[in-house]
C-alpha cells in the first residue's frame, strides 16, 4: 500500500505513534491472515501482536518501505509455523478432558453461517492456506506474495492454482454434504 | 449442484485471470476462450464464488484501541539498531572449539614431532661419530698404526676433522659454547682400552667398540629416544638401544688442549679489582677474608668505615695466580657485582731476560775463576776479582729483579671493594625504563615503561576484556531476540 510509505519511514526513525497507526491500519487483515493459517482465534491474535513486535524490532532492516504489508506478511508466516510447529506439541488443555472433537475453542464471529465451511478450511494443508490467506485474506499482489514468501511470481501462480483446485474440491464437498444432509433432514 | 471442470491447458490462465493478475494479452486470449467454453466460463464463476467464500469465511477482525495499545506496550523501548543477518568473525563457542581443537591436536602431535627431531639429531650424531671413526683411522696410519691416547683423542683429531662441530652430539643436552661444550661435558668418549694401542693388535675389528655417545663420565649414553650410536674400530656405525660389549666401561672423553703449549712459557702478572654491592657491608668483609685465606692467598689491607652516605669495605690481597678465577667468583658472589676489572701484564719478557742475565753472569763466573786460578801475576788477580765482585753484584741485582718479576706472575694483586646499595635505588621497571631513556630519549622511555605495564598486567585487563566482549554479545543477542 503506497499510503504506507511515508509511516514506514517516520517509524523507522523511531517514531513511535506511526507505528501504531501502522498498526492500527493493518491489524484486521493480519488477525484474519493469521486465524486462516493456524485456524485459532486465540492464536491468531497472539500471533499477530507477536508479529508487530518483531516488525518493529527488526524495521530498519526493511529496505522497500513500500513492501511494508507484504514484509508483515512474511513475518506473520513465520510466526505461525513456528507456532503449528509447537501446537502439534502441545496438546490443548481443552483437549485432554473432552476428547479431539470439542477441542477447538467456542467461535467468537458474528457471521454465524461460515463456521462449518471454516473447519473444513482448517483442514487444508498448511501450504495452500499460507498463498490463500495472503490472496483472499491479505489481499497482496502475486509480486508482493513472492516478495513476502521468497518464491518466484510463476511460483506463486503455479501454487495459487494449486491451493484454489485443492479449494474447490473441499468447497464442492462441502457442499454435496450439505445438500446430503438437507435430503436426509427432508 | 454439479462439478465443474475446466479445459486442462485453461485451467491455471483461468485461475490467474480471476486473480485480476493477467496481463493484457493474457486476458484478450481468456475472454476469447470463455466466450467458446461453456465449462471453462462455470468454472471461472465457481471459483470466484470459492475465492470470495474464503473470505467471507475469515473477515477482518478489527480490534480497536485496546488491540493497538496492547501492541505498543509490547514494544522494546528504543529503536533497536538495524539487525545483521550475516555477521562476519566467529562466536565465542567457535573460538573456543577451534582453541581446544588446537589444543589437543598440539598434545598429540608434539611427542611426535619432538621424536622425530631426535631422530634426526641421531642420525646427524651418527655421522659425526663415522667421521671420528675416518679421522681415527687418518690417524693411525699416520702414526705407526696407533690409535690416539685416551687423554688428548680429542685434540689429536683435529687436524683430521674439518669441522669441529663433528665432536659435537646434536642431542646433547647441555647447551652452550662450542668449546665450552666439548672440554667439561661429556659428548663423545672414545675407549680407554683401545687408546695407544696397535690397529694390528684388535682381534675383531667389527666387533670393538671405539666411539660412542657418551654422558659427562664418558660411560655409554642412549641419549637419542633410547638410541645411541657406537662406532666400531673398522668404521662401521651403529644405533643400538643395549651397550655393545666393551662400551659399558668408561670411555675417555679426551678434553681438547687448546694452549698449544704456551701457558708453562708464559708470565703474565695479574691485576685485578672487583666492586660489589651487598647489604651488610662488615659480613662480605669477613666472608672475603675467608675466601682469601681458602684461596692460599694474604690479605695485604683491610678497610672498613663510611664513605658519603653509605658503608664501605676494602681488601687488598694477594693469592696465587692459578686461583685468581676461583676467588673473583667467590667474591662477586657475594653481593650483587656491579663491576670487575683484571689487568694482565706480560712479565715474560723481563723474566726471560734475567734468566739470561743470570745465566750469562754464572758463566762469566766460572771463566773468571778458571782465569784466577791460572793466573800468577797478583795485578791481573786483583783486576780478575775486582770483575767477579762486579758479576757476583750484577747476579744479586738479577736475583732480586727475578725475585720481584717472579712474585707479580706468581701472585696476583686482588682490591675488592663492597659497598651498601645507594639508597633510593630505582627499581627494576625504573631501571629497564632508564636504559631505554638512555638509548632513545622519551620516546622509548614511555614506549618501555608502556610496554612493560602492559604485558605485566595482561592477566588483569584480559579477562575484563573477554567479560566485556562477551556481555556486549549477550545484550545484543538479547535485543536481536525482542
Amino acid at each position: 500500500m503506497a499510503t504506507d510509505t511515508p509511516l514506514v519511514l517516520k517509524a523507522q526513525k523511531g517514531n513511535r505513534r506511526a507505528f501504531g497507526e501502522l498498526v492500527r491500519t493493518h491489524h484486521a487483515k493480519l488477525i484474519a491472515a493469521a486465524r486462516a493459517m493456524v485456524g485459532d482465534s486465540d492464536a491468531a491474535e497472539d500471533l499477530s501482536q507477536e508479529a508487530f513486535v518483531h516488525a518493529y524490532a527488526s524495521l530498519r532492516s526493511l529496505k522497500h518501505p513500500e513492501r511494508f504489508k507484504a514484509w508483515l506478511f512474511g513475518i506473520l508466516k513465520h510466526k505461525a509455523l513456528n507456532h503449528l510447529r509447537t501446537a502439534k506439541r502441545e496438546v490443548p488443555l481443552a483437549m485432554v478432558g473432552d476428547g479431539p472433537s470439542t477441542g477447538r475453542e467456542p467461535r467468537r464471529y458474528a457471521d454465524g453461517g461460515g463456521e462449518e465451511l471454516r473447519e473444513r478450511l482448517d483442514e487444508l494443508p498448511e501450504q495452500h492456506r499460507e498463498i490463500l490467506a495472503a490472496k483472499y485474506v491479505q489481499d497482496l499482489s502475486y509480486a508482493e506474495i513472492a516478495d513476502a514468501l521468497n518464491l518466484t511470481v510463476n511460483a506463486v501462480r503455479v501454487r495459487c492454482h494449486r491451493a484454489k483446485q485443492a479449494l474447490r474440491e473441499l468447497i464442492e464437498q462441502h457442499e454435496m454434504a450439505g445438500t446430503t444432509e438437507e435430503e436426509a433432514s427432508q | 449442484m454439479t462439478r465443474h471442470q475446466a479445459c486442462e491447458e485453461w485451467a491455471e490462465r483461468l485461475s490467474v485471470y480471476s486473480d485480476g493478475e493477467a496481463d493484457a494479452a493474457e486476458t484478450e486470449l481468456v475472454e476469447a476462450h470463455l466466450k467458446e467454453c461453456e465449462e471453462c466460463a462455470a468454472w471461472l464463476a465457481a471459483v470466484r464464488e470459492d475465492a470470495h467464500a474464503y473470505s467471507e469465511a475469515y473477515p477482518e477482525q478489527a480490534r480497536g484501541e485496546a488491540y493497538v495499545r496492547g501492541v505498543m506496550e509490547a514494544l522494546p523501548v528504543g529503536m533497536p539498531a538495524q539487525e545483521k543477518r550475516k555477521k562476519r568473525g566467529f562466536t565465542l563457542v567457535e573460538v573456543f572449539v577451534v582453541v581446544v581443537i588446537i589444543g589437543i591436536l598440539s598434545a598429540a602431535l608434539f611427542p611426535v614431532f619432538a621424536r622425530s627431531r631426535e631422530k634426526a639429531r641421531q642420525t646427524s650424531c651418527l655421522s659425526n661419530i663415522k667421521q671420528l671413526g675416518l679421522a681415527m683411522i687418518m690417524y693411525a696410519q699416520d702414526y705407526d698404526d696407533t690409535l690416539p691416547r685416551a687423554d688428548g683423542w680429542k685434540a689429536a683429531l683435529e687436524p683430521y676433522a674439518k669441522d669441529e662441530r663433528i665432536f659435537l652430539c646434536p642431542g646433547h643436552e647441555e647447551d652452550g659454547l662450542l668449546w665450552d661444550k666439548v672440554t667439561p661435558g661429556g659428548h663423545y668418549a672414545m675407549s680407554e682400552s683401545l687408546a695407544g694401542r696397535r690397529l694390528e693388535d684388535v682381534a675383531d675389528p667389527s666387533m670393538e667398540p671405539l666411539i660412542w655417545d657418551a654422558n659427562t663420565q664418558g660411560a655409554w649414553d642412549p641419549r637419542h629416544n633410547g638410541l645411541a650410536n657406537t662406532g666400531y674400530v673398522d668404521g662401521h656405525v651403529k644405533a643400538s638401544d643395549e651397550s655393545p660389549a666393551g662400551a659399558e666401561t668408561k670411555g675417555s672423553l679426551g678434553a681438547l688442549d687448546r694452549n698449544y703449549g704456551l701457558a708453562d712459557e708464559l708470565h703474565i702478572a695479574y691485576d685485578a679489582g672487583v666492586r660489589v654491592e651487598t647489604e651488610d657491608v662488615l659480613e662480605a668483609l669477613r666472608s672475603a677474608e675467608r675466601i682469601v685465606t681458602q684461596q692460599q692467598g694474604f690479605v695485604l689491607e683491610s678497610r672498613y668505615g663510611r664513605e658519603g652516605e653509605h658503608l664501605r669495605a676494602d681488601v687488598l690481597f694477594k693469592t696465587p695466580t692459578e686461583n685468581l678465577s676461583p676467588a673473583l667468583t667467590a667474591l662477586s658472589a657475594l653481593g650483587t657485582m656491579v663491576a670487575m676489572t683484571v689487568q694482565c701484564e706480560d712479565m715474560t719478557q723481563a723474566v726471560v731476560g734475567v734468566d739470561t742475565t743470570l745465566r750469562r753472569e754464572a758463566t762469566k763466573q766460572e771463566r773468571l775463576g778458571e782465569q784466577a786460578r791460572k793466573e800468577k801475576k797478583p795485578a791481573e788477580q786483583a783486576k780478575i776479582a775486582t770483575q767477579i765482585v762486579e758479576s757476583e753484584a750484577k747476579t744479586l741485582a738479577a736475583r732480586t729483579e727475578r725475585y720481584a718479576t717472579r712474585t707479580e706472575t706468581v701472585l696476583a694483586t686482588v682490591s675488592a671493594t663492597f659497598e651498601t646499595p645507594i639508597p633510593g635505588k630505582p627499581g627494576a621497571l625504573a631501571a629497564v625504563a632508564a636504559s631505554f631513556a638512555k638509548a632513545g630519549g622519551l620516546g622509548l622511555r614511555v614506549a618501555g615503561v608502556g610496554g612493560a605495564w602492559i604485558l605485566g598486567l595482561a592477566p588483569v585487563w584480559l579477562p575484563i576484556m573477554l567479560a566485556a566482549w562477551v556481555l556486549r554479545r549477550w545484550r545484543r543477542r538479547a535485543m536481536a531476540a525482542m
